[in-house]
């Protein structure tokens, strides 16, 4: 097989999260990391007449972290998930995160989602920025699509 | 105008909901020319081709007259004058649009740009 020649990676990545009025914001430039997780629920089984083990499946789930970098600008992603978990910690909100860059074509995953928690580490002799953990549970399905806007 | 085939699940943005895999007619009033053109290169859009009229049980009686017109496919009858159309197979006029919305509903699928039409 012929090996790839579109092969792409996550630096220009482009991560959008609702504000407090709804409204999409791009986080990237307070944004160092994140993990899309894209599961089935499966249920298992054994039957007596082999040694196999066999599956059924059952619904999509998913969740998605971020590392964002603590800044002090409430529009930037930190300030954002601040307000979101103080204020509106009930609401769900939407994320989208562009893979490779936003451009059109390229691939979208959205979800509605709720803020399940933001961990703030502190260390008293660690000289770079602190970096919170943010984690995503989707309200519905994390949607794939191509951007077309 | 042109039919389009969406292969790919399309994000529109802003809310908007997303333009499902299916046939449209009018995609490119929808979406930006360089966008399709970008989503087409990338193979998630193409030009659709639908069956020719001559195809199509409800067009038999019309077929003959509409080959001389020129008019051979769904997308050439959708665009056509209606009031040509109506004259020259001796229809009355609402006939005529039913059948242009019989063959839209039939074979194409409209994209609303409100909600609840996509998602």
């Amino acid at each position: 097989m012929a090996t790839t020649t579109t092969a792409v990676n996550a630096c220009g990545a482009k991560i959008q999260l609702d504000d407090k009025d709804g409204a999409l914001q791009d986080i990237s430039g307070s944004s160092v990391a994140g993990n899309i997780e894209l599961t089935t629920k499966l249920g298992d089984y054994k039957v007596f007449a082999d040694g196999c083990t066999y599956r059924l499946a059952c619904g999509k789930d998913g969740s998605i972290s971020l590392t964002i970098v603590y800044t002090t600008d409430d529009s930037e992603g930190i300030g954002i998930l601040k307000e979101w978990w103080d204020a509106d910690y009930d609401d769900a909100r939407s994320i989208q995160i562009d893979i490779p860059t936003g451009a059109g074509g390229d691939d979208s995953y959205t979800a509605e989602v709720y803020l399940e928690s933001l961990s703030i580490p502190l260390t008293a002799d660690e000289a770079s920025p602190i970096m919170v953990a943010a984690e995503f549970k989707p309200n519905g399905c994390i949607d794939i699509s191509q951007i077309a806007s | 105008m042109a039919i389009y085939r969406v292969h790919r699940k399309l994000n529109r943005g802003s809310g908007k909901p997303f333009i499902l895999p299916g046939i449209y007619p009018a995609l490119d009033k929808v979406l930006q020319p360089d966008m399709l053109e970008t989503l087409i290169e990338r193979g998630y859009v193409s030009v659709a081709s639908t069956p020719p009229l001559a195809e199509l049980p409800i067009m038999e009686r019309h077929v003959s007259v509409l080959e001389r017109m020129g008019i051979t496919t769904i997308e050439q009858f959708v665009d056509a004058d209606p009031k040509t159309l109506y004259r020259r197979l001796r229809l009355k006029k609402k006939d005529v649009i039913e059948l242009r919305e019989l063959l839209i509903n039939e074979y194409l699928t409209l994209i609303e740009d409100g909600r609840g039409c996509c998602r």
